[in-house]
């Protein structure tokens, strides 16, 4: 224990002051003690009585100057501390400008303060979450839902009471919105263009703007509506109301819809008010079959399909002769046969079972909706894919798209396991995501291919090269360490082709 | 769809990291650290939304409203004597004491106010010491009611007995009066419950010689104007509730030429000035009546939601409405947030205490925070958290009181009129500046800082209002 008494003759403060930064001296790790007072009698006894080793110098101030007392671990660097202090003591002048800064307890205040707002986004926890939606709508703004857990009647109560306004009411579970260029929630910077986007799924409307960026295309909005839209309690009402809009505004000249297979009433809804709009549509909806011929309509297959599609390009991926070239070579590296996917984006992880099912089967997810394709029990042995920001997975921690530590764990327990072959990852970049999306993982994965130089590591960024995270400084960290894909769907072709399966078959 | 067209502007209500990703963008935003509802009970609220569509009830509402806070704008409360509690405050019985707060049991007492009557009962002469106190109070021989059943406040335990002398404050334009005692200055006093010798002494003093030298003193100087006092004092950096230095200088000097013409005795005199220059909060005790005289006039208008009560034992806290006349609306009290004295923490704290509250009911006090930026460090904050506290009390007031006017917010006039319905649409509740006391009788006060009224007393009161008028 070291303590150390300074005495500042004739200098005076009032006692509320010397009060806070008293206990804010007190609240430094380390100290023990921290008295800053006037000299006076009363002051100068309760010094005493903590720190009596000081007795004799306390003993000699008055009540006029100013007493300061510290003690501490004997690692505490107690002048530092006084140096501060003194200049807390000299005026803490910054009067501040809290305004921009200021946190809001509610909308009402926001709007007392200033009318001047159009859009909530809101992702507080669910049971919360649609009386806020609610009071958003009622002041007559658009809503952004990222929150999930509300249950359907309220959805279907927030998307009748949007709809009544000319609302938009993006979710519940949205993750992904890009309305007039800014990016809401997840979302990758890209382009303006022409082409716009209405999507059930979040990932999958960044893999859409992440590939029509690569072919050079942009977007003039992208609508999420939430993964339930479709069901047939909700009854795509935002569907149906975003295709209003999409076929009204003057700068959207395409419009795609990404989805899982939407219920069959819901389905026919869908056709029937596509067969209103004129501009050109791609549908995406993710493992769907008995597709109705519609006019001026295409059905695509997977996520880049969309871009391929729009670019007026050939429809089916083909791996180019350097992939096929750089593939070859790791192929004979390869003496396991399964194949794990390690995802963070959900829809991708649906993308994979689907685009791999045929070639892989058996294979299991946790995000299958057949009973034989769901993961009875993690034994490390099957083919599996996995959706790291699935519930299960993200019980007291942020979505592995923020922190990256549950798949760091599965990953060293599938390549320790020695029954694999291929490993594929996804990286999202963008706003929302982890700064350095790919930083912490290449660590481990340089790690991992040293003591499993069989395991072919494949990986996937979901980015353009605009996004603030770069997309090319978190290629760099991967390169040596993985094969590095353009799509998922590549990604999927090059685990099949690496582990023997047909590629060109579906 | 316009959106399509529009810059975001954007109310971001939960992760902040959302917030940082739009500024990136160069959007507009306004963050919303949400926390639940404070209203727990949403039928409520449900309930409240069908009545506002009612404009006819509205505009009564509206009516006795402005009715209301006229009658409190105009009133002119003033110091016009002093006497025996018994002498004055009606229906107090012989054998009755008077607590702060709303109605509680003697098993629910907080330890200060449990002790405040102990020290009662010693200073009445009906008990030698606090064995036989409890004795009485327990077997009912000695009762108790609260201040505001009687046109009372007290401050902190609040605690009157019929032998304490106490300050009459008549409102002279409509006539009614309300009775404070005299504030025992600092140290070991009854008010945070101490009991032992020196503060019966002491009590005994303010009987004996300082009721005396000041009921002179008050015949010839005439009624000491309060209203005009509070003026000043929020001009000078007191709120009159937790400071009070410049009000009650103020008093002194208006008084002390006729204290000194109203002693012939010196010594007497000597003591009368010791009493008051050491006493930095003489003027609470004044602040208070007068605060409660100008609510007291607006009670029982029909249809009115200004609340005319907000008081605390320790316990709980309690509200009353305009409309709702003595019912009281509780909730358990809450602890206060701020700073403690070296030595003491959140866990020596007694609850919420006292009927200063009065102050804030009226619009000054925590309300006028912005006049007294001193008092916000408690909670550690800056200057502008103590004008953003103020302005922030605008939106669950009715009226501006221009009698009343605050400097640092350009000399606007302060808020007045809690509206029970304004409190639970913007679940903003009513800022109480207070101090802290000892949870133990006796020991004292121990800190200070902010609290706020609880909601589930604006919640149960809504209910009784919204049955009453539907």
């Amino acid at each position: 224990m070291i303590s150390k008494f300074i005495l500042k003759k004739d200098e005076y403060y009032d006692s509320v002051t010397l009060m806070v930064i008293s206990k804010t001296l007190s609240n430094i790790e380390g100290v023990e003690n921290a008295f800053v007072y006037m000299g006076t009698e009363m002051n100068k006894d309760m010094i005493i009585k903590f720190l009596p080793e000081l007795k004799n110098e306390v003993m000699d101030s008055t009540s006029n100057d100013l007493m300061i007392a510290i003690n501490g671990e004997d690692s505490l660097d107690l002048d530092k501390i006084i140096e501060e202090l003194e200049k807390q003591l000299k005026g803490d002048c910054s009067s501040g400008e809290t305004n921009k800064n200021k946190a809001y307890k509610n909308i009402n205040e926001v709007l007392e303060d200033d009318e001047d707002y159009n859009i909530a986004v809101i992702s507080i926890a669910g049971e919360y979450a649609f009386r806020e939606a609610m009071r958003a709508l009622k002041k007559g703004l658009h809503v952004m839902l990222f929150s999930d857990n509300v249950s359907i009647e309220d959805e279907i109560k927030l998307k009748e009471y949007a709809r009544s306004k000319n609302l938009l009411l993006m979710g519940p579970d949205c993750g992904t919105s890009i309305l007039n260029g800014t990016g809401l929630c997840f979302a990758n910077e890209t382009k303006k263009g022409d082409i716009g986007i209405i999507g059930a799924s979040g990932t999958g409307i960044q893999e859409a703007v992440v590939q029509l960026n690569k072919e050079g295309l942009g977007i003039s909005q992208a609508i999420g509506i939430g993964g339930r839209d479709l069901t047939s309690e909700v009854g795509g009402l935002m569907m149906l109301s975003a295709l209003d809009y999409l076929a009204e505004d003057q700068n959207t000249k395409e419009i795609v819809l990404i989805s899982k297979p939407p219920a069959q009433d819901v389905k026919e809804k869908i056709i029937e008010k596509i067969m209103t709009i004129d501009k050109p549509k791609v549908i995406c909806f993710i493992d769907s079959k008995d597709n109705k011929e519609l006019p001026n309509t295409k059905y695509v297959n997977s996520l880049s399909e969309i871009a391929r599609v729009c670019a007026q390009k050939d429809n089916k991926l083909k791996l180019s002769y350097e992939r096929l070239d750089e593939l070859k070579s790791v192929k004979s590296k390869i003496n396991a046969n399964k194949i794990v996917g390690l995802y963070c984006g959900g829809t991708l992880c649906a993308e994979a079972l689907h685009l791999l099912r045929n070639s892989m089967k058996p294979i299991y997810s946790n995000v299958a909706k057949n009973e034989e394709e769901k993961i009875k029990q993690e034994d490390y042995k099957d083919n599996v894919l996995i959706d790291l920001g699935d519930d299960k997975y993200t019980v007291g921690r942020a979505h592995p798209m923020i922190d990256p530590s549950v798949r760091l764990l599965e990953i060293e327990k599938y390549a320790k396991s020695g029954n694999y072959g291929v490993m594929m990852l996804d990286f999202e970049l963008g706003y929302g995501s982890n700064e350095s999306p790919v930083e912490e993982t290449a660590e481990l994965l340089k790690k991992v291919k040293e003591e499993n130089p069989n395991l072919i590591i494949i990986s996937y960024i979901c980015g353009t090269k605009e996004d603030y995270q770069g997309y090319e400084r978190n290629k760099a960290m991967l390169e040596e360490i993985s094969i590095i894909a353009d799509s998922n769907e590549e990604m999927c072709k090059i685990a099949k082709y690496l582990l023997n399966k047909d590629i060109d078959k579906e | 769809m316009k959106l399509f067209n529009e810059k975001l502007k954007v109310i971001n209500i939960g992760l902040k990291s959302f917030k940082n990703d739009l500024e990136m963008q160069g959007q507009k935003v306004a963050q919303v650290n949400w926390s639940p509802s404070l209203i727990k009970n949403i039928e409520l609220l449900d309930e409240l939304d069908e009545f506002m569509l009612k404009t006819d009830k509205i505009g009564e509402m509206e009516k006795a409203n402005k009715k209301a806070i006229k009658l409190v704008l105009d009133s002119t409360p003033f110091l016009v004597d002093i006497d025996y509690a018994k002498n004055v405050i009606p229906n107090l019985s012989s054998k009755m004491i008077l607590h702060a707060g709303p109605p509680v049991t003697w098993e629910n007492m907080a330890g200060p106010v449990k002790g405040a009557m102990i020290g009662a009962c010693i200073y009445e002469g009906w008990a030698k010491d606090d064995k036989e106190a409890i004795k009485l109070i327990e077997s009912g021989e000695v009762t108790f009611d609260c201040c505001h059943h009687h046109n009372t406040v007290g401050p902190m335990a609040g605690i009157v007995s019929p032998s304490m002398p106490v300050h009459i404050i008549e409102n002279t334009k409509f006539g009614n009066k309300a009775f404070c005692t005299v504030n025992e200055g600092l140290g070991k006093v009854l008010r945070f419950g101490a009991y032992e010798e020196s503060v019966i002494n002491r009590l005994k003093w303010i009987e004996n010689t300082y009721m005396p030298t000041l009921k002179k003193a008050l015949k010839l100087s005439g009624p000491i104007d309060l209203r005009n006092i509070t003026a000043q004092a929020l001009h000078m950096g007191d709120e009159c509730h937790n400071r009070n230095k410049a009000s009650t200088s103020l008093f002194f000097r208006e008084i002390a030429p006729y204290l000194v013409k109203a002693t012939e005795n010196a010594e007497k005199l000597d003591e009368v000035f010791d009493f008051l220059q050491k006493n930095d909060h003489y003027f609470l005790n004044l602040s208070m009546p007068a605060c409660k005289s100008c609510l007291d006039a607006a009670r029982n208008i029909e249809h009115s939601t200004i609340l005319t009560v907000m008081a605390r034992n320790g316990y709980e806290f309690g509200i009353q409405i305009s409309s709702l006349g003595d019912k009281w609306f509780t909730g358990k009290a809450e602890e206060i947030k701020g700073l403690y004295f070296p030595g003491y923490s959140e866990k020596d704290a007694c609850p919420d205490l006292g009927d200063s509250a009065i102050t804030e009911t009226m619009g000054i006090g925590g309300f006028a925070m912005a006049a007294a930026p001193s008092i916000v460090q408690f909670v550690g904050g800056k200057v502008e958290d103590a004008i953003s506290y103020s302005k922030s009390m605008y939106s669950i007031t009715t009226d501006i009181n221009n009698n009343y006017t605050i400097p640092n917010l350009n000399f606007k006039g302060s808020s007045l009129g809690i509206d029970l319905l304004k409190v639970i649409e913007k679940e903003i509740r009513p800022v109480i500046n207070t101090g802290v006391a000892h949870k133990d009788a006796g020991v004292g006060q121990i800190g200070a800082g902010i609290v706020h009224a609880p909601m589930i007393c604006f919640e149960k009161a809504l209910g009784e209002y919204l049955k009453k008028y539907k």
